[in-house]
Order: C-alpha cells, then structure tokens, then sequence
C-alpha cells in the first residue's frame, strides 16, 4: 500500500520547481495574440460574409447551374417566337424513351416544327405559348424540341 | 484572485492578464510537469493553456471561478499533449535529488529506482486519473474543488481518485513482484 505522503512525495519530485517565468509568456501572448470577444462586431461581420457566401454558393449549386444545362438543351429559337414568348409553366419529368409519332420535331433551321425521325428522351416539359413543347436529347445527343 | 482584476483582464488589460498569470505561475507549471512528466511537454501544454485563458476570457460568465475555470483549461491542455505527444519520453532527474538523499539517509540510487518506478506506474494512467491525483495529492484540491474544476460531479472524482490509486499501486507491486 502506497499512503497519500508517498504519493505527494513522488508527485512534488515529479513536478520539480518552475524554472523560468510563465508570466513572459503570458505578456507576449497577449500583447500578440487577438482574443475572441474583444471585437463582437468583427465576429458578427464574419459570421455575416460567411453566411451570405454559403448561400450563394448554394444558389449557385441549386437554381443557376441547373436553369443553365436546361437551357444548353434547347435550340435555339425563331427571332420573331423568342423576342415575344416565355415558357408560362414547367413541369420536370423523369427521362423516358418518348414514341417518335407522338413528337413534332422543332429543327430550328427553318423554323418549322416536324416529325421527329427517332426515339427522344425527354428532360422537361414546359408551356410555350400555346403548346407544351417537350426538351430533350435524341439518340445523336442533339439538343432539340418538341411540339407535344 | 480578486474579481477585479479579472474583470479587468476579461477587457483586454494586459498587465492584468499577467497578474493573474502570476498568481496561479507556480501551481499551474507543477500541475502541467506532474501530469505530463516532462518539462518539454509542459512548456508546450502551459503555452497552449495560456493562450486559450486569454482568447477565453471574455466568455467567463462568473468572475470568481476563474481559479477553477483556468485549471479546466490547463488539464485539457495537458490531455491534449498526451494524445499529441511524439517526442521521446525522456526520465528528469531532478538536481535537488542529491539534498533529499542526504536529508533522508537513504541510498541515493534506491530513491532515483523508486522515481523511476512510480514515473513508471503514473505513466500507465490515463490523462484524467492523472489530473485528479496531482489536483488532489500535490495541489491538496479538495473533491469538490476538482469537481468544480473538471466540471464532473463529485462522485465521479471520488471514483477516479479510487481507481487511480489502485492502478497506481497495482503497477508499483509489479514492478517490486
């Protein structure tokens, strides 16, 4: 059995004596060193930038970059159909092989809608004026657009 | 430690600071060389400490725990250099060894074995085990004051001060057995 006199005996060779002075470094800490919570304002400007970094950020993940690839998918439009309409509504779908015969096909050279020669996939479905027009890619990776 | 100059280090007053660094200089390096076993380690972990004291010390709630609140920060200091530590461990021989030898009449080489053996044995406890034995048995910290310091409840001191010293004791009787 060790006693409690052992113990501290032990412990105090254990420890020694301090051989140099703590409060130097304490002067040289804190002369050099910025504290938490000397400047709440300076925290709250930070969490501030910070906050509105992350939300761009995710605005930029969620809302422009998908709008961006969606419109990479659509052909460009006739001047007189794009300076005059927007999509009214849309409407997202899973891709699915579409029936050619049930598509008209949008070509974008003439202007003419027409029927499509293959099998599509679909991305989105948006109201276009009158019609709902479906945007998606065919088998050749073409951007294009159908008249639904 | 007096509240007001607490008070005045929480705003920022540098010499302040460095009183009450002064105060506690001599418990806060036996606390950190004692759980930490060299002068090495303790450097590092007494540096740390004292840095976080002055980032922290604004958020001190109550001014007149400050004894309690530094010796958290200190043993966490200490617990975060044990996890860290890559250094070679290394025996210190203390140079008054050769007083106590004489003070004691006992043979100078016995005393430096049995250092060695209970540096041995201490070593084998964890960081919390060591913290409560050096708070308690050098500091004379009494249970509730190292509960208050650890922020764990007495019971938990008390059970920590048990196993501790049955570890230690456990390791002694090896080392002779």
């Amino acid at each position: 059995m060790i006693d409690d006199d052992e113990i501290r005996g032990m412990l105090e060779a254990r420890a020694g004596s301090p051989g140099y002075r703590l409060t130097d470094v304490a002067r040289a800490i804190a002369t050099e060193h910025p504290r938490d919570g000397a400047r709440p304002t300076l925290r709250l400007a930070f969490s501030f930038v910070a906050g509105t970094a992350v939300i761009a950020v995710l605005a930029l993940i969620f809302v422009v970059l998908p709008g961006r690839s969606q419109r990479s998918l659509t052909p460009s439009s006739p001047p007189s159909m794009a300076a005059t309409s927007r999509p009214l509504a849309s409407a997202s779908v899973t891709p699915a092989p579409v029936p050619w015969e049930a598509l008209t096909w949008y070509s974008g050279d003439d202007g003419r809608f027409e029927q499509p020669r293959q099998n599509v996939f679909v991305q989105s479905v948006e109201y276009w004026r009158d019609a709902w027009i479906a945007v998606g890619m065919g088998s050749t990776s073409r951007a294009v657009t159908w008249r639904v | 430690v007096s509240d007001e100059l607490v008070e005045r280090a929480r705003n920022g007053d540098v010499d302040a600071f460095v009183e009450l660094v002064a105060r506690r200089e001599r418990s806060m390096v036996r606390i950190a060389t004692a759980i930490l076993g060299n002068e090495a380690d303790s450097d590092d972990a007494l540096q740390d400490a004292l840095e976080s004291m002055w980032r922290k010390l604004p958020s001190l709630r109550e001014v007149d725990r400050f004894d309690a609140w530094s010796d958290r920060i200190l043993v966490n200091a200490c617990r975060l250099a044990l996890r860290r530590r890559s250094r070679p461990r290394m025996a210190q021989i203390p140079l008054d060894t050769y007083h106590l030898a004489n003070d004691q009449q006992v043979p100078l080489d016995d005393q430096i074995a049995e250092r060695a053996a209970f540096d041995r044995a201490f070593t084998l406890l964890g960081p919390d085990d060591r913290a409560v034995l050096v708070l308690h048995h050098l500091e004379g910290r009494s249970v509730r004051e190292i509960a208050d310091a650890l922020a764990i409840p007495v019971g938990t001191v008390k059970s920590r001060l048990h196993t501790a010293r049955r570890g230690l004791e456990r390791s002694l009787l090896e080392e002779q057995g």
